[in-house]
């Protein structure tokens, strides 16, 4: 049973105010009106939503994914990805190599299914995006009081000792051993105990997703959370958007039902890539002329270590630690366990050789890179869905592969007997003499897997109407009543989890969007 | 400084150096410079003229290459603007009223206000719109298809704008040309 507040499809009739409409063709027509829709309800739309609700005005939150609580969440991984992923985690960035990338798509959105990183944006890349992006009042000071609002709803804090697992304690040890950088990571949580299911949803609830943060804050100042809603296009009057209208997705598969939210704002916050298509879908044209453009996603690799020792590496935490040494090279690392079904799709075997290394999955430690992009794609609405290309730069695979060559060597000074790399083609290492090779093999683009779950930048913020799609704020250039808080407003990428900065973006936002609505700070 | 303080209204300013630069500015550097302008703020046009200049190929050698337009406030808080020709003696020369400075021919009214989004005439959001439209002219005074948006060119300051004019043709919004202004002399003229 969903918490009051929480609207499923069966239960729009009952909504309060809701009109129920005949339609011309058959079928129903559900309306409503408020101060302000906010469409997605993950790291943006949770944000804006708690913090306006909270400031006295009327909001609705449409979901395009199902409620599911904290007792729904276990270690089903197949169930989770139908469940909680859009397009059951499996979207692709369209070049060479592709970058498959996951999205949330239930009530909470990726903070459900993300791994808990609760950073703020790194200084250089707020001055960065003040100094060439004409971003207002964006300085580290300035953007204090908001990252500390954001990491007081959100319990960030250090991993008790306990709940971290052995690959960490591993990935920390080797790193040290070479004197890499390395610190504890401050996550979204209260007392983990470590279950390591943070991608599948925390059945513990202890990660502070929105689900269990701003969202009841939302839903105790009045917010209505709509579940099972795709929203299809944006209403307006020429420049003046007006609302929202889309369709009631009915997850047993029968009649779809369409739906009508007349509102004085919209705020879109469906993420990077779902935020342009219905940008460029509802027929949006800005000066820029940039929707969809700038797309920057953290290309990502792994690679699977054997140890002699029981690892165990579903015992502990996700993440505990982060490999911070060459930050300003544009990388980072950490130890990051996902299940044997997730692992074997990745490795580069079948058959005999697999399942061997499979046999092993209690020995092993997997290792990703994260890299800060130096190139952008773009997201284009194609018959109404997004399509996503990203060609990754030449200087990008080489620190790809500079970044895993670091990271066996780190594996290997923690103790690893071998390490299945994510190119193809390329022999398993088996010994610091073989990560040297690896620096010197020149891997082609198409042989490399990557991966992504941080997608950025498709509706640039900024001073430059001509430059940018929404202004310092968050508004759309030249449209009213139309804002948008999600990733898509980072200029550039930021080379850290995004969680934290998209709240805090999402959380001047709503303030903006306050004082616009001439609520009182008092009231606040 | 009031309308009431102020002194006969006086020509010796010439344009501004930057003025005259900007004039020279191809059409795709304009639209640049509209496009990230921002709204002026009506509250320090009212109650000051602006000498103004077209910047289009056909407007150096026509009659209205110069002119002047003024801003003030009706008894109602409703904005409005008027025009006034100018003598046609080049940029370098002052700005003189037709047929006097000291008793200027008005024509061309219009209402001055924020655009509407939901309106036809919603081309810049962020800019005030002069809608001739709406500025009570003569039945057959052709001035009444213009619809000008104006811009700030520094963001914070009302000395230096930068207008784009459109002429409504139906439902059809037709852009025609860029125009200049700078602050020229205040004013306490009212519409009667």
């Amino acid at each position: 049973m969903s918490p009051r507040g929480i609207y499923s499809r069966a239960d729009w009739p009952q909504i309060p105010d809701v009109r129920v409409r005949p339609r011309r063709f058959g079928g129903e027509l559900y309306e409503l009106s408020c101060d302000v829709v906010v469409v997605g309800s993950g790291s943006g739309g949770a944000v804006v939503a708690a913090e306006l609700a909270e400031g006295g005005l009327d909001v609705v939150v449409l979901e395009e994914g199902g409620y599911y609580a904290t007792e729904d969440f276990n270690a089903d991984v197949t169930q989770a990805l139908g469940r909680l992923y859009r397009d059951g985690g499996a979207q692709m960035a369209l070049g060479t190599p592709p970058v498959t990338f996951a999205e949330g798509r239930c009530v909470g959105g990726s903070t459900v299914i993300n791994g808990g990183m609760t950073w703020r944006t790194p200084e250089h890349v707020i001055r960065r995006w003040a100094d060439d992006h004409g971003v207002a009042h964006c300085s580290p000071d300035e953007l204090l009081p908001h990252f500390e609002r954001v990491e007081g709803y959100l319990s960030a804090g250090y991993q008790d000792p306990e709940s971290i697992g052995r690959d960490n304690t591993l990935l920390k040890e080797g790193a040290e051993a070479l004197g890499y950088d390395t610190i504890p990571n401050i996550r979204n949580q209260l007392h983990c105990p470590g279950s390591n299911n943070c991608a599948f949803g925390c059945p513990t609830g202890a990660k502070q997703s929105t689900l269990l943060t701003y969202l009841p804050r939302a839903l105790h100042y009045g917010a209505r959370i709509l579940t099972h809603c795709r929203v299809d296009n944006l209403l307006r009057k020429r420049k003046q958007v007006t609302g929202v209208e889309g369709s009631l997705a009915d997850p047993a598969g029968g009649k779809t039902r369409r739906f009508k939210v007349h509102a004085r704002e919209v705020v879109i916050s469906c993420g990077a890539v779902q935020t342009p298509n219905l940008l460029l879908r509802s027929g949006l044209r800005t000066p820029s002329g940039r929707i969809g453009r700038g797309l920057t996603l953290h290309p990502n690799t792994k690679v699977v270590a054997v140890f002699d020792e029981d690892v165990e590496g579903w015992k502990g935490v996700h993440q505990a630690y982060q490999v911070r040494e060459f930050e300003e090279d544009g990388f980072l690392m950490a130890a990051v366990n996902v299940p044997p079904s997730i692992v074997a799709m990745t490795l580069p075997y079948y058959g005999r050789k697999m399942v061997e290394l499979l046999d092993q999955y209690k020995q092993t430690v997997v290792g990703g890179v994260l890299i800060e992009d130096t190139t952008s794609g773009r997201v284009r609405s194609v018959a109404g869905l997004p399509v996503t290309t990203y060609q990754i730069t030449a200087e990008d695979r080489e620190r790809i592969v500079r970044g895993t060559a670091i990271l066996c060597d780190v594996l290997f000074a923690a103790g690893a007997k071998r390490i299945v790399l994510p190119f193809e083609g390329v022999p398993d290492l088996y010994s610091k003499a073989d990560v040297q090779r690896l620096r010197e093999t020149t891997i082609p683009g198409s042989a490399m897997e990557v991966v992504t779950v941080h997608i950025m930048g498709t509706a640039a913020m900024g001073g430059d109407p001509t430059r940018h799609v929404c202004d310092s704020y968050g508004r759309v250039y030249d449209f009213a009543g139309l804002s948008v808080a999600d990733a898509s407003l980072f200029p550039t990428p930021i080379g850290v989890n995004p969680m934290e900065t998209i709240m805090t973006l999402a959380t001047r936002c709503a303030t903006h969007l306050l004082d616009r609505f001439a609520v009182p700070a008092g009231a606040r | 400084m009031t309308v009431q303080q102020l002194s006969a209204p006086t020509n010796d300013a010439r344009a501004s150096e930057r003025y005259l630069q900007l004039g020279e500015s191809s059409k795709a550097e304009l639209e640049a410079i509209f496009r990230r302008g921002t709204q002026p703020d009506f509250a320090a046009l009212s109650g000051w003229e602006y000498r103004g200049r077209n910047v289009a190929w056909w407007a150096k050698r026509s009659p209205i290459l110069k002119f002047i337009k003024g801003f003030y406030t009706d008894g109602q808080g409703q904005g409005w603007g008027y025009n006034i020709p100018v003598k046609q003696n080049g940029l370098d020369a002052p700005w003189i009223c037709k047929p006097s400075d000291e008793d200027p021919k008005r024509f061309g009214f219009y209402t001055v206000g924020p655009v509407d989004p939901a309106s036809r005439d919603n081309v810049h959001l962020a800019s005030l719109l002069l809608d001739y439209g709406r500025g009570k002219n003569p039945m057959f005074d052709a001035s009444k298809v213009l619809r000008d948006y104006l811009v700030r060119i520094d963001p914070d300051s009302d000395d230096l704008l930068l207008g784009k004019a459109y002429l409504a043709l139906g439902p059809k919004r037709v852009a025609s040309n860029f125009f200049l202004l700078e602050r020229h002399r205040p004013t306490a003229w009212v519409r009667g």
